[in-house]
C-alpha cells in the first residue's frame, strides 16, 4: 500500500531517488495507484497551462509610483535628520567653520610666498637690524664699495648709495638702501628672488616696470625673476622710472 | 551611495517586474478581490523594497511569494470571521485525486477554460488553495511552500493532497452542471 501524499510527492519530483524509484515499482503491480497519478498528473498539468493570465501592467505602474513615494520620503527623513543634526550642533559647526576659515586663510597668506601688501612690506622693512660697518673709513668704503658692487655690479655717477639694513621678508633676503641724487633722497630695496608688491600695476610704456605706493610715497617696482628692485620717493613715477634706468642691477 | 541605491532600486525593479503577474496572481486567488489583490501585491512591492538589502540572493520569485502570502495571512485572515476550512484538519484522511466513478481527465480537462478552473479553485478552502497555487501555478518546492506559509514540510504535503481532491471534485461538478460531462460517466 502506497501512502498518497507519496504519490503526490512522487509526481512533484519531491522524493529522494531511491523513493520514487521503489514507488515507480509499486506503481506497476497497482493500477488503482497508477490512476491516481496519472490524474495528479493531469491536474498539475491542468493548473499550469490553463489558469488565467493576469493582466498586471497598470497595477505594476502603480507600484512604481509607490516605490517613487517611497524614495522621495526616505530622502526627506533623510534630509530632517541632517537638518536635525545641524541644528543641534550648529554652534558648534560655526565655530570649527570659523576655525577652518583662519587656518586655511594663514596657511594661504604663508603659502603665498612671493605676494606681500605694501604695509607688511614697509612694516616688515622697518623691523630689520641696522648694519654696523666697520669703525674705520677705510673700512667702510671697501665695505660699502663691496656690498653695492654685488648688488648693483656698477654705481650711477650721480647716485650715492648706502646700504642700511638687511632683513628678510617671506623668506627672501632684503637689503635695504639709502640713496641720493641731485633731486634728492631715495629709499631702494634690493630682494633675492621675486617678490609682487600687492597693489602695484604696470607702468605705462614701461613693460618691466611697475608703479604703485610705500608708505605714501610713489614706488617702481622692477624684477627679472631672479631679484626685484623697489625704489621709493616723494617724486613722480616718471622721476623714479628715470633712476631705475640709471641703475643696471 | 547615491550610486548605490540606484543601481538597488533598478535591480529590484527589474526582478520585481517579471515576477509581479504571479505577486498579482497569487493575490487575486488568495483575496478573490481584484481591489484587494492589487492592494495586497502593491504593499508586498513596498515591503519587499524595504527589505531588498536583506534578500539573500537565491530565488527572487520565491522570496516574494513569501511576502504576499504572508501579507495575506496576517492582513486578510484576521478580518475574516467563522472556521477555515482548511484549517480545521489538515491531518485528516487523503481522499483520492482520481474519481471514484473514473471520470476519464480528457471529458473534464479538455472543455476547461481558464474561468471554470479559477472558479474552482475558488471553491477549495484557502490553507489548502494556497498549498495548490504554489506549488502546481507558480512551481514553488515543497520547503519553499513551508517557509512561505509558516508550516512544516509534511503539512504541505497533506495540504496539497487534499486540495488538489477537492478541486478534482469540484472541477467535475462544475462540468456536470455545465453538460459536457454526465454524472457517472464511462469512457
Amino acid at each position: 500500500m502506497i501512502d498518497p501524499m507519496d504519490l503526490h510527492a512522487f509526481v512533484d519530483g519531491e522524493l529522494s531517488p531511491e523513493q520514487a524509484s521503489s514507488v515507480r515499482m509499486s506503481l506497476e503491480g497497482s493500477p488503482h495507484a497508477a490512476r491516481e497519478v496519472e490524474a495528479i498528473r493531469n491536474l498539475k498539468g491542468l493548473l499550469g497551462q490553463k489558469t488565467e493570465s493576469i493582466s498586471s501592467q497598470e497595477s505594476w505602474q502603480s507600484c512604481v509610483k509607490r516605490l517613487d513615494e517611497l524614495d522621495r520620503a526616505k530622502e526627506g527623513a533623510k534630509a530632517k535628520r541632517i537638518e536635525s543634526v545641524v541644528g543641534r550642533f550648529a554652534p558648534v559647526m560655526c565655530v570649527a567653520l570659523l576655525a577652518c576659515i583662519l587656518a586655511v586663510g594663514r596657511y594661504s597668506s604663508s603659502g603665498n610666498k612671493g605676494i606681500v601688501t605694501g604695509q607688511s612690506f614697509s612694516e616688515t622693512v622697518g623691523g630689520f637690524s641696522q648694519i654696523h660697518p666697520p669703525k674705520s673709513a677705510e673700512n667702510i668704503e671697501r665695505w660699502e664699495h663691496n656690498l653695492i658692487k654685488e648688488s648693483f655690479r656698477s654705481t650711477p655717477e650721480n647716485l650715492t648709495i648706502r646700504p642700511v639694513r638687511r632683513g628678510v621678508v617671506n623668506d627672501l633676503l632684503v637689503m635695504e638702501f639709502s640713496a641720493r641724487d641731485p633731486i634728492g633722497d631715495l629709499k631702494i630695496f634690493l630682494i633675492q628672488g621675486p617678490l609682487t608688491l600687492e597693489g602695484t600695476q604696470p607702468m605705462a610704456g614701461q613693460p618691466d616696470l611697475k608703479v604703485g605706493t610705500l608708505k605714501g610715497m610713489n614706488c617702481i617696482v622692477r624684477g627679472d625673476g631672479q631679484s626685484t628692485t623697489i625704489i621709493v620717493a616723494d617724486r613722480s613715477a616718471e622721476d623714479l622710472a628715470k633712476v631705475a634706468a640709471q641703475l643696471k642691477i | 551611495m547615491l550610486f548605490r541605491k540606484r543601481d538597488l532600486r533598478e535591480s529590484f525593479e527589474r526582478q520585481a517586474e517579471k515576477v509581479f503577474p504571479s505577486v498579482l496572481g497569487t493575490a487575486l486567488r488568495l483575496t478573490r478581490s481584484r481591489e484587494d489583490a492589487e492592494d495586497l501585491a502593491q504593499e508586498a512591492i513596498v515591503r519587499a523594497y524595504d527589505a531588498y538589502e536583506r534578500f539573500d540572493g537565491t530565488n527572487f520569485k520565491a522570496w516574494m511569494l513569501r511576502i504576499v502570502t504572508n501579507l495575506y495571512i496576517n492582513r486578510y485572515r484576521q478580518r475574516q470571521r467563522g472556521p477555515q476550512l482548511g484549517s480545521l484538519e489538515d491531518e485528516g484522511a487523503i481522499e483520492p485525486v482520481s474519481s471514484e466513478t473514473e471520470t476519464p481527465d480528457r471529458l473534464l480537462f479538455d472543455n476547461a477554460i481558464g474561468a471554470e478552473i479559477e472558479e474552482a479553485l475558488a471553491k477549495v478552502p484557502e490553507d489548502f488553495r494556497m498549498a495548490v497555487i504554489l506549488s502546481d501555478i507558480e512551481g514553488l518546492s515543497y520547503q519553499e511552500i513551508a517557509d512561505a506559509t509558516d508550516v512544516p514540510i509534511g503539512t504541505v504535503r497533506s495540504r496539497l493532497a487534499r486540495g488538489r481532491s477537492i478541486l478534482r471534485k469540484a472541477l467535475e461538478t462544475y462540468a456536470i452542471k455545465e453538460g459536457y460531462l454526465k454524472q457517472g460517466a464511462d469512457e
